[in-house]
């Protein structure tokens, strides 16, 4: 049963995507916000709405049998019934605007979270909204008038490198589930999967520190500044944890310092290992180096990234080593 | 995903939607399906409670196939509609036990459906309209309520939702109702609902079978007339015509249609529309003699009564030409002869014997005819509704020698015999005689209590001649009914609420209803689907046309659907705080202050303010009103009512 499955799907999931790429030639890239109008949302019945068509079939046959007047009656009821959830099914889902598309860096292993906000700017509520990419279901949410929701779907992801967001397909079931109704949203988008961090523990960067005050925005550990909130990215090392006690927010320690530890995150200095273990231990150090509020550097065959501190230093670093060519360029 | 709760829900909503769907047939069902069903849907409760896992799949398939035979044993068949619906719940009852899964409530609902459907066919009664919606509803409610992933909605949204789906649904089905092109059935043959569950003509006859269904109230037929209404007279509705007779029983002889195509007519022509009560038998019912008919598929028997090609198990509407006056058969073939004078040689000597001395006595048939009618009349015979049982082998002899009290049956039997004896042919006629004429809708009503038996003699030159010798006893039978017939110590409960005038009025208003509902919703159908387009304007209709104008209607309305849906889910318009505020810049816009589009609501005050120094303290607080509100973290209603004060007496 599960192979003969299989067998029907394959077909059926070529069609889909056939279908796909039609709209796609047909939309083009969506823009944020996008707004699903009539145009671009299509509808078809489910299996359960084939067995509802099968049933009103029999019903209506059963009733010209017996030449039954109720019988008609019960049976152009449900008709109706079926059609009005068809228009009703088709509106649940005309009308949603979509925004916020992005898509969460994620280190190799770990899913990547594709994440967009789903508004309802209409009178009337909207229920089951499905949200899919790539096979992956997200929860589905019911949006009252005028409410919002952020949805996020998770993929998971094996290997460094990017991941198109070709297609992402938000559909919804209701009122009976008979109709399915959906639209293909298209946003020119893009996911990072970092290399995956070698393990905790390995080796630290050699030290080619270079000490000084060189960096305005830099700031070193000797004289205490401040409090500021914690931000995602600052050390552990630098919460307050005795002001943290009193109350909910986490403060974060500032020094004004002179005293900087700068890194330089060598390619070449991992000789002799194979390309991906390399990029997985810069990764890590870029990961520690992060953590630990050093500015650190990165230096790959092709490019050069000065070193520098921050949570977008960090990211055009990872990146780097997500992009890195499978094949290493040879240098002379 | 749902949770424990929320299945609860669920399944109590497939619960109550299978309960409504099961209950009007549970009252006719054996007793073991009503018990199977309480057991099933108590153990599935119990073990949603309780969260008891189903039951070992052999145990299940084992009490399928049992139950299964259970039905067959019960009914000998899994046909019908009886037997189909008893099937049903069963089936219903094994799936409950399973529904574990959405899929699963998704088939119960679809049963559901079912059942429902089977009710109507079994009993499309006015009040199953009721019945129709409510458990529609519920089933649909059921059914949006399984099918959620994130478990199940309020009952109050969920209820309102598909209560304003059905809104539009219903006008919806009554376009398909009137316009979709019927098929007349049947494609394949049914079997017949068991004999009990209606009551009607038998045909045979024999001492007390017509007695014991005067004393039923239960419509018969109805019938409307397109002129005149008949005088009571001449209301003989022929039914089955018995043949044979084994001395105590009338049996029908067979039903050869007849060699001509009908009769000839003459006299005046009666025309009139029958709506006829499911009765499981083939007859229809017709007034003498019956010359043309239309909407049903029947013929005409030798013996002129009508007969459908299929037992009539639904309310059937037919439309018959019928001639009163008509001269039927003036030559008889052999056969008929013998068979209407055929009498069994052994029984009823004495009636056998009066015959011959009569026919030994008169030249001509018509006196004996006149002889023994005179009998009836001269001699102490009672009409009763009581009469004593006959139990001897010879019960016409008894009855007319010596009980001398009888209802219709006893009557025609006699009489017949007799005539038999002497030589003329023959037969007993079963129908009904009379009826009532509802003053509301000028409808002839007929009942099971209007059932009668009556002879016909065959006289030479005459043809076939009605004798009613129950006329000739009890002459208020035929003008009056059988009420004012029969004595007082007599009537049946049914007959003396016959007699109270208001009972009747309501009995008469309500017959109307029913009679309406009968005609215009059970009796609708392909003609009257024409004469619908024809009335629209439709020339010479046929199903293409019909189906143009059901796609044009049914058009019609799912537009006006969408645009509603349209309308329901518009956008919001501007809020409260943004109408009063642009309310207050309309009103500084007269002394021609106009906000630019790159000023702010403070700015805007200020520059207001220096123009109009007499408000400055005005438009300062309406400003600061509206900032706080639209710019602060929460609204404030007393804000929001300060706002609406300022503005009020805001005339710059």
């Amino acid at each position: 049963m599960a192979r003969f499955r299989r067998k029907l799907d394959r077909p059926l999931l070529w069609v889909q995507e056939r279908a796909r790429l039609w709209a796609r030639r047909r939309q083009g890239v969506d823009t944020d916000p996008t707004t699903l109008n009539r145009r671009r949302t299509y509808i078809l019945p489910t299996g359960l709405g084939c067995g509802f068509g099968f049933v009103l079939f029999a019903m209506l046959l059963a009733s010209m049998n017996y030449n039954s007047s109720m019988g008609f009656g019960l049976t152009f009821l449900l008709t109706g019934l079926g059609l009005v959830a068809m228009h009703w099914c088709h509106q649940n889902l005309t009308g949603l605007t979509i925004r916020g598309y992005r898509v969460r860096p994620a280190f190799a292993g770990q899913p990547l979270v594709l994440e967009m906000i789903v508004e309802n700017p209409s009178r009337g509520p909207r229920y089951e909204l499905v949200l899919q990419w790539d096979n992956r279901i997200a929860e589905p949410v019911d949006l009252a008038a005028g409410e919002s929701a952020t949805v996020g779907i998770e993929v998971p992801t094996e290997r460094r490198g990017r991941i198109q967001v070709r297609g992402v397909r938000i559909s919804t079931r209701f009122p009976f589930s008979l109709f399915t109704c959906w639209t293909w949203l298209h946003p020119e988008l893009s996911g990072v999967v970092y290399p995956a961090p070698a393990a905790i523990g390995a080796p630290p960067p050699p030290d080619s520190t270079d000490v000084g005050g060189a960096q305005d925005d830099s700031r070193g550990e000797d004289d205490f500044a401040g409090l500021r909130s914690f931000r995602p990215g600052d050390s552990p090392r630098h919460i307050a944890w005795k002001a943290a006690a009193k109350g909910d927010e986490l403060p974060v320690k500032q020094f004004a310092g002179t005293d900087v530890t700068t890194h330089w995150l060598d390619w070449s200095a991992l000789e002799g290992q194979d390309n991906e273990a390399r990029l997985s231990r810069l990764c890590r150090w870029i990961i520690d180096a992060h953590s630990e509020g050093h500015a650190y550097g990165l230096r790959l065959p092709d490019e050069e990234f000065p070193p520098a501190i921050g949570r977008r230093h960090r990211h055009r670093c990872l990146a780097a080593l997500a992009d890195f060519p499978a094949t290493v360029p040879r240098r002379g | 995903m749902a949770d424990r709760t929320g299945r609860l829900i669920q399944l109590g909503w497939c619960v109550a939607a299978l309960m409504a769907g099961v209950l009007p047939h549970l009252a006719r069902m054996p007793i073991w399906i009503t018990a199977l069903t309480a057991a099933c849907v108590g153990w599935r409760l119990a073990a949603a409670m309780r969260g008891w896992r189903p039951l070992w799949r052999g145990l299940r398939m084992l009490l399928a196939l049992s139950v299964f035979v259970a039905v067959y044993a019960t009914y000998g068949t899994i046909n019908g509609i009886e037997a189909g619906s008893a099937l049903l719940i069963v089936m219903m009852d094994m799936k409950l036990l399973e529904s574990y899964r959405k899929r699963d409530f998704q088939v119960l609902m679809f049963i559901a459906y079912f059942l429902v459907l089977a009710q109507l066919l079994f009993e499309p009664a006015i009040w199953t309209l009721a019945y129709m919606v409510i458990s529609v509803w519920v089933s649909t409610v059921a059914l949006l309520q399984a099918v959620r992933m994130s478990g199940p909605l309020p009952a109050m949204s969920a209820g309102k939702l598909v209560a304003r789906m059905m809104l539009f649904a219903l006008p919806l089905m009554a376009i398909l109702f009137l316009l979709f092109p019927r098929v007349p059935g049947p494609f394949w043959a049914m079997p017949t609902r068991s004999g009990s569950a209606s009551t009607g003509l038998d045909d045979e006859m024999s001492p007390g079978s017509i007695n014991a269904l005067s004393l039923s109230d239960e419509v018969a037929f109805r019938v409307s007339f397109s002129d005149a209404v008949p005088p009571p007279s001449q209301r003989y509705w022929r039914g089955p015509v018995l043949h044979d007779f084994d001395g105590a029983t009338w049996r029908e002889a067979g039903r050869m249609p007849i060699s001509r195509a009908g009769i000839e007519p003459r006299g005046p022509a009666v025309r009139y529309r029958i709506t006829m009560e499911p009765h499981d038998r083939p007859w229809l019912l017709a007034l003498d003699y019956p010359q043309t008919w239309a909407d049903v598929r029947a013929f005409l028997t030798f013996d002129y009564k009508l007969v459908a090609r299929r037992p009539i198990d639904q309310l059937t509407a037919y439309e018959v030409l019928s001639y009163p006056e008509a001269i039927t058969d003036p030559e008889i073939s052999d056969w008929v002869r013998a068979w209407s004078l055929q009498l069994p040689e052994d029984r009823n000597p004495r009636s056998r014997e009066l015959g011959r001395r009569l026919r030994a006595q008169y030249p001509s048939d018509r006196q004996v005819v006149d002889a023994v009618l005179q009998k009836f009349t001269s001699e102490e015979y009672v009409y009763t509704l009581r009469p004593r049982a006959l139990i001897g082998n010879n019960p016409v002899d008894e009855f007319m020698f010596e009980s001398r009290r009888g209802f219709c049956e006893h009557y025609a039997s006699a009489f017949t015999v007799v005539m038999r004896a002497a030589g003329i042919p023959a037969r007993v006629v079963t129908g009904y005689q009379g009826g009532e004429l509802n003053p509301i809708n000028n409808r002839l009503t007929v009942r099971q209590s209007d059932a009668h038996a009556w002879s016909e003699v065959w006289l030479t030159g005459e043809g076939w001649l009605r004798i009613d010798p129950t006329a000739a006893v009890a002459p208020n039978r035929i003008e009056f009914g059988l009420a004012d017939s029969v004595p007082a110590a007599d009537a049946a409960p049914g007959l003396i609420l016959r007699r109270l005038p208001l009972l009747q009025s309501l009995r008469q208003s309500w017959d109307a209803i029913d009679s309406a509902w009968n005609e215009w919703v059970l009796g609708y159908g392909p003609d009257r689907q024409m004469a619908l387009l024809r009335s629209l304007g439709v020339g010479d209709p046929d199903w293409r046309s019909l189906a143009a104008v059901m796609t044009a209607a049914l058009a019609i309305v799912l537009t006006g659907l969408a645009a509603w849906l349209a309308w329901h889910y518009r956008p919001p318009g501007p809020d409260e705080l943004q109408r009063l505020y642009s309310r207050f810049q309309v009103r500084l816009g007269r002394r021609g202050l106009r906000r630019q589009p790159w000023e702010g609501p403070l700015d805007f005050s200020v520059r207001a303010a220096d123009a109009c120094p007499a408000h400055a303290g005005a438009i300062r607080r309406i400003t600061t009103s509206y900032v706080r509100l639209r710019y602060g973290p929460h609204g404030d209603e007393d804000e929001l009512e300060r706002m609406r004060r300022l503005l009020r007496s805001f005339r710059p």
